[in-house]
């Protein structure tokens, strides 16, 4: 059951095989076996979930149809407003301050009949280092758990069936680091396809709000619910691709640096050659920039963080996690003369991107982590190092980017980036589903 | 650019002086990187 598509859910609960109490008691069961291991859960509405899942049965015993997510159950990240609930953001200085407002993302879920299930870790603030004095204990790998899972537990949630799907923001690569590490689907749409209102902010010019779902398809089935109706691309109606779907497809492979993962260069040379075998053509391109793109975005990005926390941070350190206030320190150190060159640079590196290489193809393949998940021991402390190495740049393009499954390194899952052309969300999906359909049966 | 804030300015009981010489670094390193692109221009 746990491992149904979200279609499938939606098919049997319409025709009575399954009851929406039937899944979220499997959920909370799941998360009673795993969780106090795995730690992916800071709050579990069971009771709340229990009574918005009686409703469901009633309704689909009403013939009531609210649409694909009716009944199926979510979660969301602990930086996401929900009414009447604390939004913690794993924090210590936030107590257990109740939101008065849900968040639109939110809102638009549970208008759409699904169920909020509970509030999933995420690093504190969305940018802190866990460590012994942090507030939650850090999410541990389901693959591994002496292994780390992301800045966010919605990857192994997803991963071992505790909730069918999960959003959480994606600022740096949150949502897709947490998806490839736990061998999971993780999507950060195009910039402002997704409202960020209600989602307490990491950097405003790069905070996206990203779907983890178990594939390409469940999030295909998501994402139209949480665009803004204002920005939503045309979504045409399509029937499930097969791997047919690659034939004709433009499919660039970008040259990894030297110090990408030898076990993920394999993977992404596997997924084009997978790609090109079933009619993608297929161009090598260089973009030597991405690494300049990424200085920017980590300008950007500290600055920002470190403008939201500034008085906190200087007044009170105590009240942040040593690992957090290491990290959102370096802000102190830029000048607003950085953030002004950083935020040109940036905008000149994005056209170039569009001009030179997104012009020239629907997808361009590229690591969403370097490896698979690193040891919690071996995780970087303090600063923020090369953390969002292969993701933070698309946060800074705005391009739509999803994690997928591209194969193993030492029974570990790995993950890949698909990058899509701005606000073509829709045809990066379809673009993701054929290749999972075309890789079906790759272990790695 | 030169660097205005001092790593002695933070409280040494909550902030380790190596890793703020790590962020120093940091900020140093993409300064660097992204002033590159600005003299390509």
């Amino acid at each position: 059951m746990m491992s149904l598509s979200l279609h499938d859910l939606g098919r049997r609960f319409r025709d009575g095989s399954l009851a929406p109490g039937t899944v979220v008691q499997g959920c909370l069961a799941r998360i009673a076996e795993l969780d106090t291991s795995l730690g992916c859960f800071f709050q579990v509405m069971g009771e709340m979930a229990i009574a918005d899942a009686r409703k469901a049965d009633t309704d689909f015993a009403s013939r009531i149809d609210r649409g694909p997510l009716q009944g199926i159950p979510f979660a969301v990240a602990d930086v996401i407003d929900v009414a009447g609930l604390p939004t913690t953001c794993g924090s210590r200085l936030t107590g257990n301050e109740v939101a008065d407002t849900t968040a639109p993302v939110v809102q638009r879920l549970r208008d759409a009949g699904a169920i909020l299930l509970g509030k999933i870790s995420i690093f504190e603030f969305g940018v802190g280092s866990p460590g012994e004095d942090s507030r939650y204990p850090q999410t541990r790998n389901p693959h591994d758990q002496k292994r780390a899972a992301g800045a966010t537990g919605a990857g192994a949630a997803v991963a071992t069936g505790m909730v069918p799907f999960a959003i959480a923001p994606d600022t740096g690569g949150a949502a897709r680091g947490s998806a490839a590490l736990c061998g999971v689907a993780g999507l950060k749409p195009s910039i402002g396809l997704v409202s960020c209102q209600g989602i307490f902010p990491v950097a405003r010019s790069l905070d996206h709000c990203g779907v983890i779902a178990q594939s390409a398809e469940d999030i295909a089935v998501i994402l139209p619910i949480l665009m803004e109706t204002a920005n939503a691309p045309p979504s045409p109606h399509r029937s499930a691709p097969t791997a047919d779907a690659l034939r004709g497809l433009k499919v660039s492979v970008a040259t990894e640096d030297s110090s990408t993962h030898a076990g993920m260069k394999s993977a992404l040379a596997r997924a084009a050659t997978i790609s090109a075998d079933h009619g993608a053509s297929l161009t090598v391109v260089s973009i030597d920039y991405l690494e300049q793109i990424f200085a920017a975005g980590q300008i950007i990005l500290a600055t920002e963080c470190f403008a939201v926390h500034r008085r906190t941070l200087l007044e009170h350190p105590e009240l942040y996690g040593r690992g957090t206030r290491h990290r959102m320190i370096v802000g102190a150190f830029l000048e607003p003369a950085d953030y002004a060159k950083a935020q040109h640079t940036a905008e000149r590196l994005a056209k170039r991107f569009d001009e030179e290489i997104m012009a020239r193809c629907d997808v361009l393949l590229w690591p969403a982590a370097n490896g698979p998940a690193p040891l919690i021991e071996d995780s970087p402390y303090g600063v923020a190092g090369r953390s969002g190495a292969y993701t933070l740049a698309f946060n800074v393009t705005g391009h739509p980017a999803i994690s997928v499954p591209c194969g193993c390194s030492d029974g570990l899952p790995l993950g890949m980036q698909m990058v899509g052309q701005r606000l073509a969300d829709v045809d990066l999906l379809f673009a993701a589903r054929a290749f999972a359909d075309a890789t079906a049966h790759f272990t790695g | 650019m030169e660097i205005v804030v001092s790593v002695d300015a933070f409280d040494p009981t909550y902030f380790d002086i190596e890793r703020l010489r790590e962020a120093v670094g940091l900020a140093r390193q993409w300064r660097q990187v992204v002033s590159q692109v600005e003299e390509k221009k």
